[in-house]
Parts: C-alpha cells; sequence; structure tokens
C-alpha cells in the first residue's frame, strides 16, 4: 500500500482554534460534544474543523476519521473512558546547541551517557551527560571536503563499540571522492585515535553531489552504507541500475572480513552491494526491534520516497533512474517496472524537496509512539509518522505543527537514536539538536 | 392435646441435634434440615423520568447534564449503562456518576441525512428511588452546550439558552 503524503492534511492551527488541537480536540477548546459532531462529520466527509487538525480528529491514526472516532469523542464529551487511545502529544527538547552544520546524531550500543554529533565540516562532537564536551571527539576537518553535499556524512559504532572501541566513519575527502573508513576510541573513552585504523574503499565521485552518507550496522552485524548515484541529474551515467559500482547503492560489507563480501549480496559486479536503483540515499535505518530496513531516497525534481525492505531481504532494485518514487523517470511514460521494489510511501514536491529518513520508535519514553515510523523532510521541515503494520502501511499523521509548532526549524538534516531508543532531530542551519519528547 | 403434640415434637428434636443416643435411647431421631427463612425482596421503585428537548435553532449537537438528589437514589445502571433512551434516532452518551449527576450528549444519526438533530424529542430514563420519590421537575438542568453549523459548514459553540431542555 502506497502512502501518499500529499494527500495528508497539514496539521495547522484552523481557524477556528482556540488552543492547539490535541487528540480529540481539533478547535483545541477542551473535548466537548462540538468536537464530536466535528468528527462525525469529518467521518462522513462533511466540512468540519478536522480539516484543519486531522490528527486530533483520527484519534488513533489509522489512516482515516471513522465514525467509531466520534463515538469515542462523544463517549470523553460526557466524561466515559475512551475506547481509542490517542496518539501521544510530542515536542522537541534542545539537547545541545552551538554545533556546526551538525547532520547526524547517534550513540554507541550499550552506552546511554554519550551521544555523538557528526558536523557536517569534520567533527565528531562528543555529548557527555547532556554537556557538549569542548574538544571534539574526532577533528577530521582537514582529512574532509565540505560543504554543499559533501563533508563527514555519516557515523555508526561498531556493535561491541564498548568493548571494542571501533567505530566506523563515511565522509568526502579532499578530492571529493568517498571514503569509508575505520577509526578507534583513544585510551580515554572521550576521544578518538586521530589516525584512521583502516580505510576499506574510496569511490571516486564524479560530481559533487548525491553523496549519501549513511551507514548502520544491521541486524546481522554487518556493516550498510549508503551511496548516492554520482551526482549531477537524472543519473547521467545511470550508475543506480549499473551493478558494476558502488554508486547509488546500499552497500554491505563485513567489517571484520573485508574484502571478502558476505554471503547474500547482489554479486554479478561490484561485491558489496546490497540494494541498487537508488539515486541518494542519505538516511536510512533499522528497526531495531524487528530487523526491517527504510531507506529514504532523495528524489530528482518530483518526488520523494521511503523504500521498505523486510529484514534481511536485500537484492533489492528500488527503481531509480527508471523510476522516481512511483513514477516513470525515464523513460517518463511506460517504462518496465520488472524487477522494481517500488517505495511504500512518497511525497510530491509540494510537500518538499529532500526527505531526511528517521527511525521507527522503540524508545520507553513515549509509549504511544513506539513502532512508529518517523521522517520528514529537508526543505519544507514538516515531519510525519507512519507505522508498518504487516503487509500494510497505515496511520499515516503529519507531526509538525505538534514538534515544531512556531516553525522554528531551520533545516532537518536528519534523526538520530540514542542506545535506549530515544528519537532526536538534528537541526543543521541552527545547530540544535533536539530530542523527541511526551509533552 | 394439641398443644402437648407440639411441646413434644420440640424435645425430640433437641434430642436429636445433640446426637444422642450414647445414653441407650433406642430409638434416635435422625437430623433434619431446617428450611431457609424465606427473603422477600423489597422492590426499588424505578419511575421514568421524562425530559422534553426542543429548540428555535438547528442544533448540530448538544450536551447538558441533569442533576438529581443522590439520596433519592440514581439512574437505573452506571456510568454509560444508564437506563436513558432518546426518541429520535439520533446518537446518545451518557454517563451517570451515581452521585447526583447524569451527563448527556446527542449527535445526529447520521449527518448526511440530518445534519441537525431531530428536535423536538424526549429523553426518558428510568430512575431507581431508592430514598424517596423523584419528578423531572425536581431535576437540574446544567451545562447546556449547543453545536451549530456556521457560515463555513462546519460545527461550532452556538447560545446554549436555545437549547430548551424541561
Amino acid at each position: 500500500m502506497l502512502l501518499v503524503v500529499a494527500a495528508v492534511g497539514h496539521c495547522a492551527r484552523g481557524a477556528y482554534a482556540a488552543g492547539a488541537p490535541s487528540c480529540a480536540d481539533p478547535n483545541g477548546d477542551g473535548v466537548d460534544v462540538i468536537d464530536a459532531a466535528n468528527v462525525l462529520r469529518a467521518a462522513v466527509g462533511l466540512p468540519s474543523t478536522c480539516a484543519s487538525a486531522p490528527a486530533a480528529c483520527d484519534l488513533d491514526g489509522a489512516g482515516g476519521i471513522d465514525r467509531e472516532d466520534a463515538l469515542d469523542v462523544l463517549r470523553r464529551a460526557v466524561g466515559l473512558a475512551p475506547t481509542r487511545d490517542c496518539l501521544p502529544h510530542l515536542q522537541l527538547t534542545e539537547v545541545v546547541h552551538d554545533l556546526d552544520l551538525p547532520l547526524f546524531v547517534g550513540a554507541a550500543p550499550g552506552d546511554d551517557t554519550r551521544l555523538y554529533v557528526v558536523e557536517q565540516t569534520g567533527h565528531i562532537r562528543l555529548v557527555k551527560d547532556g554537556t557538549l564536551a569542548p574538544t571534539p571527539f574526532l577533528d577530521l576537518s582537514r582529512t574532509i571536503s565540505s560543504g554543499g553535499e559533501r563533508g563527514l556524512l555519516g557515523l555508526a559504532f561498531h556493535p561491541q563499540y564498548v568493548a571494542t572501541g571501533r567505530f566506523f566513519v563515511n565522509y568526502t575527502d579532499t578530492a571529493g571522492n568517498t571514503v569509508i573508513a575505520e577509526y578507534r576510541r583513544a585510551a580515554d573513552p572521550d576521544v578518538a585515535e586521530p589516525t584512521a585504523a583502516r580505510v576499506f574503499f574510496t569511490v571516486t565521485q564524479p560530481f559533487a553531489n548525491h553523496n549519501g552518507g549513511m551507514l548502520a550496522f544491521g541486524p546481522d552485524g554487518l556493516l550498510y552504507i549508503g551511496l548516492g548515484d554520482g551526482g549531477s541529474g537524472g543519473d547521467p551515467m545511470n550508475n543506480g541500475q549499473r551493478l558494476d559500482t558502488k554508486l547509488g547503492k546500499i552497500l554491505r560489507i563485513d567489517v571484520d572480513a573485508y574484502p571478502t563480501p558476505p554471503s547474500g549480496n547482489v554479486g554479478g559486479g561490484d561485491p558489496d552491494v546490497w540494494d541498487f536503483g537508488l539515486r541518494n540515499p542519505f538516511r536510512f535505518s533499522f528497526d531495531r526491534g524487528t530487523g526491517d530496513l527504510y531507506i529514504a531516497d532523495v528524489g530528482q525534481d518530483r518526488f520523494e520516497e521511503i523504500d521498505f525492505e523486510p529484514r534481511a531481504t536485500g537484492k533489492r532494485n528500488y527503481g531509480w533512474r527508471i523510476t522516481e518514487g512511483t513514477h516513470c523517470f525515464d523513460p517518463p511514460s511506460g517504462c518496465n517496472l520488472t524487477g522494481i521494489t517500488l517505495p511504500v510511501a512518497e511525497y510530491g514536491h509540494d510537500a518538499g524537496c529532500a526527505v531526511i529518513g528517521g527511525y521507527v520508535y522503540r524508545g520507553a519514553r513515549i509509549p504511544g509512539f513506539v513502532g512508529r515510523y518517523l521522517y520528514a523532510d529537508f526543505c519544507s521541515n514538516r515531519i510525519w509518522s507512519f507505522v508498518r503494520d504487516g503487509a500494510r502501511l497505515t496511520s499515516q499523521v503529519e507531526l509538525t505543527d505538534d514538534l515544531d509548532p512556531t516553525h522554528a526549524l531551520g533545516g532537518i538534516t536528519s534523526f538520530g537514536e540514542d542506545a535506549a531508543g530515544e528519537l532526536y532531530v538534528v537541526d543543521g542551519p541552527t545547530g540544535l539538536v533536539f530530542r523527541i519528547d511526551p509533552e | 392435646m394439641r398443644g402437648f403434640g407440639v411441646f413434644t415434637t420440640i424435645a425430640l428434636l433437641i434430642a436429636g441435634c445433640g446426637g444422642g443416643g450414647g445414653h441407650g435411647d433406642p430409638n434416635p431421631v435422625q437430623p433434619t434440615s431446617t428450611p431457609a427463612p424465606a427473603v422477600t425482596a423489597t422492590p426499588i421503585p424505578t419511575v421514568n423520568l421524562v425530559l422534553q428537548l426542543s429548540s428555535s435553532v438547528g442544533v448540530a449537537a448538544a450536551s447538558f447534564s441533569v442533576g438529581y438528589e443522590a439520596g433519592r437514589g440514581s439512574f437505573s445502571g452506571s456510568g454509560a449503562q444508564a437506563q436513558c433512551q432518546l426518541g429520535s434516532s439520533d446518537t446518545l452518551a451518557v454517563n451517570d456518576d451515581d452521585a447526583g449527576t447524569l451527563k448527556v450528549a446527542i449527535l445526529p444519526a447520521d449527518p448526511t441525512r440530518a445534519q441537525n438533530l431531530a428536535l423536538p424529542t424526549t429523553l426518558t430514563c428510568s430512575f431507581d428511588e431508592t430514598g424517596g420519590t423523584v419528578t423531572t421537575a425536581g431535576l437540574r438542568i446544567g451545562d447546556k452546550k449547543i453545536g451549530v453549523i456556521d457560515g463555513n459548514g462546519v460545527v461550532v459553540a452556538g447560545d446554549s439558552s436555545r437549547l430548551d431542555v424541561r
């Protein structure tokens, strides 16, 4: 099932709002029979206050406002216990500021005290017990090229980092080429050794853009790497569909056996290819609860997409440049979709310009949010969430007004996940990192 | 003679209950069960209280509270199970706290057919009079709220005084 985000109303305050809309209270003045009437009207397609606050009316985020939602609001209006759970109200809590173009935040497995923020300009900053350390954990500013889509782009900690001190970075070097390298923690656990322990490979980038950047360990203990199609526009070298290049791919390597490829890769070309047909998978993540893979692939001029891959089912062609989202790109019509895995969600450029993939929430602070996948758009700073329910994708809701009610975010460059599974939002232009909290 | 016979029977029963026979009684009396005394339940008087609902304007939703003297009883059934019925087919929700307040809210049955409530109508609720007589006139109607459809077609708060409940 494909969810088209553009069809989901923007959860803005309505003309009738006395306060912020909240669950079962679309006009924001407390839950009452008037809310119930509006939810009922929305359920049958009549005008209602739900038009400006659909998330407040679709109580359980089940993918649509229905009569059961109205009856639940009616129960609440007379003080009865609700029959449907509301999506929790969320807020962003600032964790750290004064960062230099942050574009990723993460944590080492098992370490609840430290967060690591990647700055595009080449530093990995340490946030320890909530405080930004003045000394970078690692300074690669002289090793990398930065600006535009180049820079220090990704970071992943070895699953046994606490014991091994091993971590991995994805950056563009001074020549603009992609480097995947391993570094080690120093004797002082709050800093890293300044030189790489190993460079796995360097990929020549034909253009400055579409460098991908994500790194993450999968549930199989292997390192997954996102690389864009090499840049320019429209993938002029058709790298997405070519198997003899690392460009336009999700790669999968065994950091203990490299260059020997792990079994199960695509084969027949570059041995590290796990998935292909990608344009610029800047952010992807594994659901730590299921092992499923969510890939946010930045689109060309029209559509942004989220690809879904059940655990351990790679070798997929996600379509680029044959398709952009679910639509033909080359050729512009009548394209052959044989063998292509279409995205599970897409949105048009009326809702943004570059998708930023997030995570499936598996933390403890927001019980009502567990299992929801979160993603956003870099240009519009709109934030959405959905649930992957077996074969279906449901409960698409927009969280923008909930998380960013004053529309203060400058440009969401990434989400992040700490050791406990709590989620973070990285705002690049303002140099801020926020934690997503229950309100 | 008649009185004597009754007395004799009682004496025999007492002997039997003592588990006698150990003293050489040749004819021990077997114990018999005593019938449990019959409990006669006093029926709780239940009355139907009928409220008349009307309005001079179109009402897309309505709610109000019905106050009653808790010492005199409560509506039959608790919470959402309070026994109330609308005279129309509109959708009704009630909540009786059994402590003096029944909350009532009403929505149209199907807004695609009728966007407003079917008024006038009646709300009939049964009341268990455990402590005295209750009449409709003794109920206190409060917290009235009505929704009306505005020029944009959405439901907004209306003048609650236009809803008459008595």
